[in-house]
């Protein structure tokens, strides 16, 4: 069905993002304008967003519609045919909801945050635009379209991870994120075009590609799948392509948090669920899929365990969790991996803005142990802080404990025993690696005496205590029938699911108690480590998992070294030795040849008289034979 | 009496020769006077050769007297046109050189239309002897012009070299008429023709005496093996003189052999293909070699004209097969009268000041300078090169579709190459003229040194720049079709199967 | 009026030079004058764009003997193809004049005029010879303004490049006069017009063969492709901006554009059956040049390569036979003339302010120019061919097209998205972003004349990318044509 409004949850970030950057430009080359000014219109273009979204929500969730927006026509070409449509089914609105929800607090906290910063208003225009592409990625109706909005968020995290530009290392981390992200990119847009032609009639639509499926062979199934998990791999960083991630954490905190942590990295998870069509006729991916994303979720717990930059470990974990998104969506099981992307945004922003406080607060330090040692009192950050890494860890009744649950008993029940284990062991190191983070930051003592208390911006607290309560109650948003609940968000999300989960409550109770104890584990064993841990003796930064299994120095050294020794070689060996020296050479030996020739210019008469004998004779010689004398 | 119209032009010639010859008696003239007076009788001759410019007609005048040894068509007129005209722009053009050079006296203009008046009867020849004489005339007023250049020491060198070579060819020529008689019992060429048409048998005498008048031809032009003494003899002649040869004395020689090879002797022509066809090779590989490593713009100029050389031999050799040709290679021998005369002219404008300037190196700069002679030589060079909007363009573009049409597609890849050599060295001047600062003494002048010869220059290049525009602009100005040179030189060629 | 438009259109520039050159010596004045000469073209363009049917024949035809011994004729019009071409260049060009810098002598301006009238007569010249007239005329301008007012090696830079293109257009030029004698012997009559030449049917395969290399050599030098690049990096090095852009933005599209104008309708065969092995150096071109580009320093240089590398995916685009890569190579056209031009020009400024285009020298501009940087930046996504730039579609649409041409090379194809944007990032922190070591640049900010020169191209940029269809419904039915009707493969598909 038809509606106008879809548009407005876009336009209304758009906007915003257009008026503050004009703005922007009339403060630097005019006279300054106020931060309220800018902060007032980046805050409520989201909110605006949201409202809108809330109204569109409300109305499906009575009629059950499924509303679109033609805008118009994109590109006709041959039998390419893609309009410019906008599609909010349950899938798009459940994301846009959160999107905006979390989106519009995260704007209020980067009011305090970017407090007397220069760039501010620049800084709400793209933080305006990222909401506004994330926005068009999530409703687009068709795959270029969402391509679009794909790319934009990768600009956007581009320019807003390089907001302080002048720090080489600043821009380095964004780059690699663009260019990572380019190579899944890559990865997507092949899949598209197989996809396009594979299916060979229609147009681009979501439903129109769903239509036909049928029409692909097997082995384009598998190939335009694989493609467009690529994508996913680049965006929501995993195993090979997720190093650029922690890199990332070189922005300003809020994006940390809204982008690289609740909305941009879910877009592989929203993507895949997206095309649940294709993945459904294709088991073996999904496997493939679910089995990447354990992998990377186990990878990252790992690292994670060692890092000491408070916002790499958040980094590390946001992988992690992304991973068992993976597993949910891989197996089929699209509700509940969608489920963990939405209580996952929860505590995890709400983690990052924490660690944004902290650091603000002890004047931008992110080693935890330099933390720990300049510890100041933070009671509300800590007090968040706290339900965060519960609501992680996966303790019951907070958010994060039902929805990771969900995707372990979805691969039980799959059968996939060595994913459930890894699940499980990374559930473990889960809550070890959090509540180390934890107990350092807030716990273990310091011999300083008397921690001073530090004053932290409203508009800091009190999105975090909002997003403290999400994180907390979100998980009741899908209690499983065991707990006597009702599946709301899988009920809404019906129209994905392949298969529902199937197995008795017992094995459910069983489940659930064995996740809980690995919880609790993971903590105590933090707990026994961390808790008298003497910040003052931070560990050792060596070994494998500190430096991170050396990914980063084993692609340097196949891939970005020697495409740079080829570059050189090209230009300066095959360009100018070879080729144009070939070029070159040749005109030289012909005016070397040419000196010679000019040495028969003796300027002496006698040997031109001999010289011109010489060819009458010749001519001679030839009339001799040609009139056969 | 209207027998003597044909012969007014040549009359005025010689007339004017006498008449300068008898001026220079007198010390009071100046060369400004010299000047003057060749120049009118110049104006005068062209005006009468214009009279039946461009319709078609032949006569052959007083025939009782001459006994058929003298033509006169469209086509002697219109190689008289380009001749006189020739000369003409010539002393216009060097009217700065001739007066700043002290060792051009009255004497010089003289001979300038001896000369003249040779290569006109030489496009009027009908008969060996005649041919042989008028070539004689035109070839000895060229040596002693040639060594007129008393500062150069030089010239001894040169006057002596084209001398030498210059009688050792013609010595060959005169056996070759001796054999041609001996075969034919003739030497009018329309008898031979008959006598080529009727005797398909035992020609071979014939054969070899054309061959030998072939050389001499070969020689005047240029081509190798004969083009030895060129480089030498036009570094060492007086800058106009060079142009003169290079230019003028060229189509002379072309006006008595196309009128002959393509009527009289036509029927022989193909014996003729293979050794024109190697000889324009060789020509144009050899021409541009030298051509690439002169430092000297004299001797580069001249090497290059070795090179057009080929490209005329190339239209020559095409005869045979097409009568268009030779519509392409008159109109070639005219573009490259103008490229050269404008080039040779204007360095020898150039020079005429004391400080000289004879080398690339010397050009440097020159732009700054002198921005207008700059602007014009580098017109010339364009032509010279063939690259479009010149009449250099045209003309290689005729040549080389006449050509291909003639079948000697491997030949025009040859001669593309040669182009593309000679737009190096070409370059490299216009290169020395703009890219380099201009040398400390300098005192800008533009268009400000009011002299005949600038305006000249100017004039050629117009004529080069309509030439390769053609009536393109026709629709802002009308101006007469470079067609008409084509229409006009058919007619030519027409006239001389009018029998 | 309406018939002579494009006569007007081609030579208003050159008359005004001409005026300029003879009348007055105030550069300033002749800047002007030019620049208003150049909108007058504009408006004329303009007039012709809407007036124009989008449909596949010829329009605005004029049709006049020119040489009429050799049948050659003043043959001019304009179909979807040129027009696009010609709306393109008639905007870029005024715009640019705004933002030439080193514009200080008042040849650089009368040659700019020529080079424009050059430019517009190769695109709208229908007889092959009078293209080739003007195709050698167009050049003449610029290398005097690379020998005169270039920077380092110029004198053997000029006469390099002036011997290489021109060189590789006398090839062109006896295949020219090659297929004008055969159609003289087949018909009897002298011609040159290009649609008189498709109907020659006496030549042989070989012949054809060597005639449709010579064509390809003469354009390949100018695009460049492959083997044939070696002239560009020094000379787009040492080339004043100008020079640069004239070079890089409209030039290099001309021999793109003379492929499809002449070398479809008069080789189709060949070129259908060559069309793998153009499409495999296009990509090979892409891939090649754009690691080149990599490690540049100098960062005209590194454009050379660059722009290298997009226009010889353009050619894989041109070559992939069917109406998703043709489309899209004539929208990549025109997408990378802004790009590049743009960012030569920003160079241009760059180098003109700090003195400096090596990257190593560079750095830290960003600070003291965001404006330049926020236009460098925007510029910069859309040679990258980011969404919402026309960079992104002219990019799907030739990744389309070469999958449909053969699906391996499809996804080689692919790697554009990765390649542009490695290099084209790099050198952003290096030369813009970053601080530099070492004491600050003295650097200023785009001033209003400056940003209004801009707007127009970065409303463009936006515009073509947000709603495609616009343009392409201009062009689209010339490619259908193209294919159907001369190519025979729209038919059979």
């Amino acid at each position: 069905m038809e509606s106008g409004l879809i548009i407005w949850i876009i336009l209304a970030p758009l906007l915003g993002a257009l008026l503050n950057g004009g703005l922007y430009f009339y403060h630097i080359t005019q006279r300054a304008i106020p931060q309220r000014l800018f902060s007032i219109i980046g805050t409520l273009s989201p909110i605006l967003g949201f409202i809108f979204t809330l109204i569109l929500f409300l109305d499906m969730k009575e009629t059950g519609n499924t509303y679109s927006q033609d805008l118009f026509t994109w590109l006709e070409v041959g039998n390419l045919h893609i309009s410019m449509k906008l599609l909010a089914d349950n899938l798009s609105i459940f994301m846009t909801m959160f999107v905006t929800f979390v989106g519009s607090l995260i704007h209020i906290y980067a009011i305090g945050y970017m407090h007397k910063d220069p760039g501010f208003g620049k800084f709400f225009a793209y933080f305006n635009l990222f909401l506004a592409s994330m926005l068009i990625l999530v409703l687009a109706d068709n795959p270029i379209v969402l391509f679009i909005g794909w790319e934009g968020v990768g600009v956007c995290s581009y320019l807003l991870i390089k907001f302080y530009y002048g720090k080489a290392e600043n821009v380095t981390a964004a780059n690699k994120a663009f260019i990572v992200n380019r190579v899944g990119d890559l990865g997507f847009l092949l899949g598209v075009v197989t996809l396009f032609f594979a299916v060979g009639e229609g147009d681009m639509s979501f439903s129109s590609l769903e239509a036909n499926i049928g029409n692909v062979s097997p082995e384009l199934l598998v190939l335009s799948g694989v493609l467009l998990f690529v994508g996913a791999m680049g965006k929501s960083a995993q195993i090979p392509l997720f190093t650029w991630l922690p890199d990332a954490m070189a922005g300003p905190t809020p994006i940390s948090a809204l982008i690289h942590a609740a909305t941009m990295v879910t877009a592989g998870i929203y993507m895949v669920a997206r095309f649940h069509f294709l993945y459904e006729g294709v088991e073996g991916v999904g496997l493939y899929i679910a089995y990447v994303g354990a992998a990377s979720a186990l990878f990252a717990a790992i690292i994670a365990c060692k890092q000491q930059d408070i916002k790499k470990i958040l980094a590390y974990s946001t992988m992690s969790q992304l991973g068992y998104m993976f597993i949910g969506v891989g197996l089929g099981y699209y509700s509940s991996g969608l489920f963990h992307v939405f209580t996952h945004a929860f505590f995890k922003a709400m983690l990052f803005m924490g660690a944004g406080g902290i650091i603000i607060a002890v004047h931008h330090h992110q080693n935890i142990f330099k933390i720990a040692q300049e510890r100041v009192n933070l009671p509300i950050i800590s007090g968040t802080f706290l339900i965060g890494v519960i609501a992680i860890s996966g303790i019951p009744p907070f958010s994060g404990f039902f929805s990771k649950d969900a995707i372990l008993a979805a691969a039980f029940a799959e059968g996939e025993y060595l994913i459930w284990i890894i699940g499980m062991f990374t559930a473990f190191l889960t809550a070890f690696y959090m509540f180390r983070l934890y107990f350092i930051l807030f716990w273990a003592p310091n011999k300083k005496v008397g921690n001073p208390y530090v004053y932290t911006s409203k508009t800091i607290t009190i999105p975090l205590a909002i997003l403290a309560l999400g994180a907390f109650g979100a998980g009741f948003l899908n209690l499983p029938t065991v707990l006597w609940g009702e599946h709301l968000v899988d009920t809404w999300l019906l129209q994905l699911n392949s298969k529902v989960l199937h197995m008795s409550h017992l094995t459910e109770w069983i489940l659930m108690i064995l996740s809980v104890g690995v919880a609790s584990a993971g903590i105590y064993v933090s707990y026994k480590k961390y808790a008298n841990f003497d910040v003052f003796k931070p560990e050792s930064e060596e070994g494998l998992i500190a430096n991170k299994f050396y990914v980063d120095e084993f692609y340097d050294k196949t891939l970005v070294k020697p495409i740079q020794k080829l570059s050189v070689f090209i230009d300066k060996v095959v360009d100018t030795k070879i080729i144009d020296g070939f070029i070159m050479g040749t005109c030289n030996k012909f005016v070397e040849f040419g000196k010679i020739v000019g040495t028969l210019q003796t300027a002496n008469v006698r040997f031109y008289a001999a010289f011109m004998l010489v060819g009458m004779s010749c001519i001679f010689i030839y009339l001799y034979i040609s009139l056969g004398l | 009496m209207e027998d003597l119209i044909p012969f007014i032009p040549a009359i005025t010639i010689l007339v004017g020769a006498l008449t300068l010859m008898f001026m220079s008696l007198s010390e009071t003239l100046k060369t400004k006077h010299f000047l003057i007076v060749s120049s009118l009788f110049l104006i005068i001759a062209l005006g009468n050769s214009f009279v039946p410019f461009g319709n078609l007609y032949t006569s052959r005048p007083f025939n009782h007297i001459f006994n058929d040894v003298l033509i006169f068509d469209s086509f002697s007129d219109f190689f008289h046109v380009l001749l006189i005209g020739g000369t003409l722009l010539t002393i216009l053009i060097g009217e700065h050189y001739f007066q700043a050079k002290t060792y051009f006296k009255g004497e010089f203009f003289a001979i300038l239309l001896f000369a003249l008046f040779g290569m006109m009867i030489l496009a009027n020849a009908n008969e060996l002897i005649t041919a042989y004489i008028a070539l004689e005339i035109a070839s000895f007023s060229v040596y002693i012009m040639v060594g007129f250049n008393t500062e150069d020491s030089k010239r001894v060198e040169a006057i002596f070299k084209y001398l030498v070579l210059g009688s050792f060819i013609g010595a060959f020529y005169l056996l070759g008429t001796v054999l041609i008689y001996g075969a034919t019992g003739t030497t009018n060429f329309t008898q031979i023709g008959e006598f080529i048409a009727t005797e398909g048998n035992n020609l071979d005498l014939v054969y070899i005496g054309i061959t030998l008048l072939l050389f001499t031809f070969l020689f005047k032009i240029a081509s190798f093996p004969f083009q030895s003494w060129v480089l030498d003899v036009y570094r060492g002649a007086p800058m106009l003189i060079t142009a003169y040869m290079a230019s003028v004395f060229k189509i002379a020689i072309f006006s008595l052999f196309m009128r002959v090879f393509i009527s009289d002797f036509a029927p022989l022509q193909d014996y003729w293909d293979s050794i024109i066809y190697v000889l324009a090779v060789v020509t144009l590989i050899f021409g541009t070699w030298l051509a690439v490593n002169q430092t000297i713009i004299k001797r580069m100029l001249a090497a290059s004209s070795i090179v057009h050389t080929g490209y005329m031999l190339m239209a020559f050799l095409s005869l045979g097969q097409n009568i268009a040709s030779a519509y392409a290679t008159m109109f070639y021998l005219i573009a490259y009268l103008l490229s050269a005369i404008g080039a040779f002219g204007l360095i020898s404008h150039i020079i005429s000041e004391t400080k000289v300037r004879v080398t690339f190196a010397d050009f440097k700069g020159l732009a700054h300078e002198r921005p207008f002679l700059a602007a014009m030589m580098t017109i010339f060079l364009f032509s010279l090169a063939g690259i479009p909007s010149t009449i250099g363009f045209i003309g290689k573009f005729y040549v080389f579709t006449e050509t291909i049409n003639a079948g000697y597609t491997a030949l025009t890849v040859l001669a593309i190459i040669a182009t593309i050599v000679s737009i190096y060295y070409y370059f490299r001047l216009i290169a020395m003229m703009y890219f380099y600062p201009a040398p400390l003494t300098c005192e800008i002048e533009g268009f400000n040194d009011k002299r005949i010869s600038t305006y000249a220059v100017a004039f050629i290049a117009a004529l080069v720049v309509w030439g390769g525009i053609g009536s393109a602009i026709v629709f802002f100005i009308p101006v007469p079709n470079i067609d008409a040179i084509i229409d006009i030189s058919k007619i030519a060629v027409e006239s001389l199967f009018l029998k | 009026m309406s018939a002579d438009i494009l006569t007007f259109i081609i030579f208003l520039p050159a008359v005004t030079a001409f005026a300029l050159m003879v009348t007055t010596k105030n550069v300033q004045a002749v800047r002007n004058i030019a620049f208003l000469s150049t909108l007058a073209i504009l408006v004329l363009v303009l007039k012709l764009y809407i007036s124009f049917e989008p449909q596949a024949q010829m329009q605005f035809v004029t049709n006049t003997p020119w040489i009429v011994e050799y049948g050659i004729r003043y043959y001019i019009g304009v179909d979807g193809f040129s027009l696009t071409i010609l709306m393109m260049i008639a905007i870029l060009i005024p715009t640019a004049y705004l933002l030439l810098w080193d514009g200080r002598t008042k040849g650089y301006w009368i040659n700019m005029l020529l080079v424009q009238t050059g430019v517009t007569g190769t695109l709208l010249s229908l007889d092959i010879v009078l293209f080739y007239f003007f195709w050698e005329v167009m050049l003449l301008p610029v290398f005097l303004m690379i020998g005169i007012m270039g920077t380092g090696n110029k004198v053997f830079t000029t006469i390099k490049v002036t011997v290489y293109t021109m060189g590789g257009s006398l090839l062109m030029f006896l295949a020219i006069m090659y297929l004008g004698v055969s159609y003289f012997n087949e018909f009897g009559e002298w011609s040159f017009q290009y649609d008189k030449l498709t109907q020659i049917t006496t030549l042989s395969h070989t012949e054809r063969l060597y005639c449709f290399f010579a064509f390809v050599i003469a354009f390949g030098i100018k695009i460049p492709l492959f083997p044939l690049h070696t002239w560009i990096m020094d000379t787009y090095k040492n080339a004043p901006t100008g020079a640069v852009f004239l070079l890089s933005s409209i030039m290099a599209k001309l021999g793109v554009y003379a492929i499809v104008r002449f070398m479809i309708p008069l080789f189709p065969d060949i070129y259908v059956e060559f069309s793998t092995y153009f499409v495999c150096l296009g990509l090979f071109g892409l891939i090649y040049f754009g690691i080149a580009a990599l490690k540049q320093d100098d960062m005209k240089r590194m454009f050379a390569y660059s722009s290298a590398s997009h226009l010889s995916f353009i050619a894989a685009g041109i070559f992939s036979l069917n109406s998703y890569g043709i489309n899209g190579a004539l929208y990549l056209m025109i997408a990378h003339a802004m790009a590049t031009g743009a960012l030569f020009l920003l160079v241009g400024l760059i180098h003109y302010k700090t003195g400096y285009k090596t990257i190593s020298d560079l750095g830290g501009l960003a600070k003291k120019a965001p404006i330049l940087t926020f236009v460098f930046a925007i510029m910069l996504f859309a040679n990258v061919g980011l969404p919402g730039t026309n960079g992104f579609v002219a990019e799907l649409l030739i990744i389309f097209g070469i999958y449909e041409f053969n699906h391996t090379l499809g996804y080689i194809a692919g790697f554009t998205v990765v390649i542009g944007a490695s290099y084209m990032l790099w050198m952003f922190q290096r030369a813009i972003l970053q601080d530099r070591v070492g004491e600050a640049l003295k650097m200023s900010d785009l001033k209003m004349k400056e940003i209004l020169g801009f707007a127009p191209w970065i409303v463009l940029v936006f515009l073509m990318g947000i709603a495609p269809d616009l343009f392409i419904d201009k062009f689209e039915p010339t490619v259908t044509y193209f294919l159907d009707d001369i190519l025979k493969i729209g038919e059979v598909k």
